[in-house]
């Protein structure tokens, strides 16, 4: 039997579909890089560092620090790539059945790189968010836990419920050439935009808490189940985590911005009486 | 009166001289008609579960200062009816079995007999079978709670055609079909819980498209739309046919009839209020033998209707996924008042990945629209010459709710599948060469308006975002 034909047989019987195993390649391979984005820190928004808080708190140097923010963006667009890719299976079948045989692989690629490629930019928006409150009076932690907030009683609300039906409306293709390439694109990028009313909080939540990379596996198993499994509580549960991801990191950051407040304090005592000093 | 009681739902054209199941069938509604719209067994609350009126603008049963359910009931128990999709046979069984109950119970109240059933409407059976039941067809100065004022001919001729009452689905193979342009199944396309259209392209199931959509259709009013369709009294007997239809492929296909895929059985659960006001939850699987589904029921006459073919047994209950793309129109095809066409390429290099001897499939993808709920003809023709040939129907029944954006629905519009394989030849589809297929779409007349509080500006107005065929293998020798 050819390789490719067992292949497929045995990606059914475990359940998933092969016209998929593109998608499924390329989540897995997110999933591989996502620890290679945490680099041995947290790699939060807010959170960027070894004195995370403060240097959120005390100055917008640490997300005009361009290296910092293209970290943090990179690890929003793998984590976004490993976590909401799965729930693009729908529409990967929808592009695949509804492409020529030949273009079913070109086609489900730009389907992805319209869908990350808006993802990118909700990370964009939020790192610009972000770099604003922290440049006006440093805001930045208020506004996080302002967002954690707002995703968790967001996520629990009949409104979003509703808009949960609408993840999953298919577009119409138009079959060959360029103009198929940028239907499949529009596409991915319409998933990703409806995606974003039921996700892009809990999204930012997750990005928003140091300990969101160990969260990530659990809440995208929960993202998933709670689109095919309707009488099944996963908004509550994903609400739930959210809340837990950033209510551990709660007492660890106050322990850090007390330890910063009180050495930015002395710094300015003791330039103060070297000013005085001299 | 010993053992357990399983009450008996018969054709209405065959109901005897002097029986009052449709009777003690008014008295019920009117009694269910003045609960309170917050009633989870009042009429207008069980409507509502099937699909809920734009309230309270275009709710014509609104009445000053009413309130509706709180949000989140209404998200728990509203807009639920499951169409294009294999759970449309199991989802409308519970909800009738529920219907019947709240029913029995304000019959038995009343001082009806303890085993009332709701009747069905076989409108196949014959010429005469296809007028509407008398008792539901006069106004009789506003005394005969089975009437409304939509949907209404004085004869009873809903002027349905041979197509809108045919039973070509009883000779599906499969139970369940795929999204994947081929074969549809006889109950609907594999799928997760899906409420009205939309959803990554799902089209309707062969029971769901014929006769079920084209008699909502033909005979239009409030039976025209989802979201308005339960509150017709007819629409119940309508579908106890539809669910009688259901038994009568079981009984045509023993070795197939009962699906084992646990995504059917077991995977989703669905919630109705019952009689007594209580909430029950109950999944696909309980829902195939009649006799013990809530208070239990069976039909009186569930044989093979003379004239169906029925199918090999023994096939597997979902159809192979095995439809590819052999042509597409590069355009969207506009529908105004009634009339439209387009064009689309097929075959050609798409036709040598193919099969020889393949099953053709025209889709209609992404429907999506406004003022329109009719049956359609389907026409096709080879530009390069050749007779037009109607290959088909389409009925735009629940159009308006797959194609608001804003509503549940998701506003991906309704997908229709027409196999169209006896015609392939006619068409010059079973050969290399690429061939220009003209794709063209009538209305059929009907005998009844449009609802005022459902007409819209600027007339009627379809969009079909893409005409394709698909070929799939054909069936071994």
């Amino acid at each position: 039997m050819h390789p490719a034909i067992r292949s497929s047989r045995l990606l059914r019987r475990s359940g998933l579909d092969p016209d998929l195993a593109p998608l499924l390649l390329v989540t897995g391979t997110f999933w591989t890089m996502l620890p290679w984005t945490i680099g041995g820190h947290p790699p939060s928004l807010c959170l960027t560092g070894s004195d995370p808080i403060g240097r959120v708190m005390f100055g917008s140097a640490v997300l005009l620090d361009g290296g910092i923010a293209t970290d943090a963006l990179m690890h929003w667009v793998v984590m976004t790539g490993a976590m909401m890719l799965p729930l693009l299976g729908p529409a990967a079948k929808h592009v695949h059945v509804r492409s020529f045989k030949r273009r079913r692989l070109r086609s489900q690629a730009f389907l992805v790189i319209g869908f990350l490629a808006t993802w990118a930019a909700f990370g964009f928006g939020a790192l610009a968010l972000l770099l604003a409150a922290t440049a006006w009076s440093g805001a930045g932690p208020w506004l996080c836990v302002a967002a954690v907030l707002g995703a968790v009683i967001w996520q629990v609300s009949t409104q979003r419920a509703r808009m949960m039906r609408r993840c999953r409306t298919a577009a119409p293709l138009r079959p060959h050439g360029v103009t198929a390439d940028i239907d499949c694109a529009g596409y991915g990028a319409s998933q990703a935009l409806a995606c974003s009313r039921t996700c892009l909080p809990a999204m930012y939540a997750m990005s928003l808490s140091p300990v969101g990379h160990l969260a990530a596996l659990p809440m995208a198993w929960l993202m998933l189940r709670e689109r095919s499994r309707r009488d099944w509580p996963a908004a509550w549960m994903i609400a739930l985590l959210s809340l837990l991801a950033f209510a551990w990191w709660l007492p660890v950051s106050w322990v850090a911005f007390q330890g910063h407040y009180a050495a930015t304090e002395e710094t300015l005592t003791s330039e103060g009486g070297s000013k005085g000093g001299e | 009166m010993g053992g357990v009681m399983v009450r008996v739902r018969r054709n209405v054209a065959s109901l005897p001289e002097g029986d009052e199941t449709l009777h003690w069938y008014g008295v019920a509604i009117a009694k269910l008609r003045e609960r309170p719209l917050t009633d989870p067994t009042g009429w207008r609350y069980m409507a509502a579960v099937h699909g809920a009126p734009s309230w309270p603008d275009n709710d014509p049963y609104y009445v000053d200062g009413e309130q509706q359910p709180p949000d989140d009931e209404r998200l728990k128990f509203w807009d639920q009816c499951q169409h294009q999709t294999w759970f449309f046979l199991s989802w409308h069984r519970g909800y009738l079995a529920a219907f019947e109950g709240i029913v029995a119970k304000v019959v038995e109240e009343e001082g009806g007999p303890a085993d009332w059933a709701l009747p069905y409407w076989d409108y196949s059976a014959d010429e005469a079978s296809r007028l509407m039941p008398e008792a539901f067809r006069a106004e009789d100065g506003g005394a005969n709670p089975l009437w409304v004022p939509w949907g209404r001919a004085d004869d009873g001729d809903m002027a349905f055609s041979d197509e809108d009452v045919s039973l070509d689905c009883l000779e599906a193979k499969f139970f369940a079909g795929t999204n994947s342009g081929g074969e549809v199944g006889f109950a609907g396309p594999v799928s997760e819980f899906v409420h009205f259209g939309g959803l990554v392209g799902l089209p309707n199931g062969r029971v769901e498209d014929l006769p079920h959509n084209a008699v909502h259709s033909q005979i239009g009013g409030l039976m025209g739309n989802p979201n308005y369709a339960a509150l017709d009294p007819i629409f119940w007997l309508h579908h106890s046919n539809i669910d009688r239809l259901w038994e009568v492929w079981r009984a045509a296909h023993p070795d197939l009839a009962d699906p084992k895929d646990e995504r059917w059985r077991s995977d989703i659960s669905f919630d109705l209020h019952v009689a007594d006001g209580s909430v029950w939850t109950f999944k696909s699987e309980a829902m195939l033998d009649t006799k013990t589904v809530l208070h239990g029921y069976e039909f009186d006459d569930v044989a093979v209707p003379a004239g169906v073919s029925l199918g090999i047994s023994e096939m597997p209950e979902i159809a192979p996924e095995d439809a590819t793309l052999a042509g597409a129109s590069e355009q969207a095809v506009e529908i105004v008042d009634g009339a439209g066409g387009g064009s689309l390429k097929v075959g050609g290099e798409e036709f040598s990945l193919s099969v020889t001897s393949p099953r053709v499939y025209l889709n209609l993808e992404n429907i999506v629209g406004s003022g329109e709920d009719a049956n359609f003809r389907v026409y096709a023709r080879d530009a390069a010459g050749g007779d037009q040939v109607m290959i088909g129907q389409v009925s735009m029944f629940g159009l308006e709710a797959a194609s608001d954006a804003d509503s549940p629905h998701g506003g991906g519009g309704l997908n229709k599948v027409l196999e169209i394989t006896p015609f392939a030849d006619r068409l010059n589809l079973t050969t290399p060469e690429d061939t220009e297929l003209e794709v063209s779409f009538e209305r059929r007349a009907r005998k009844t308006e449009r609802p005022g509080f459902l007409t819209r500006d600027g007339g009627s107005r379809v969009r079909i975002g893409r005409v394709s065929v698909y070929y799939a293998p054909g069936d071994p020798e």
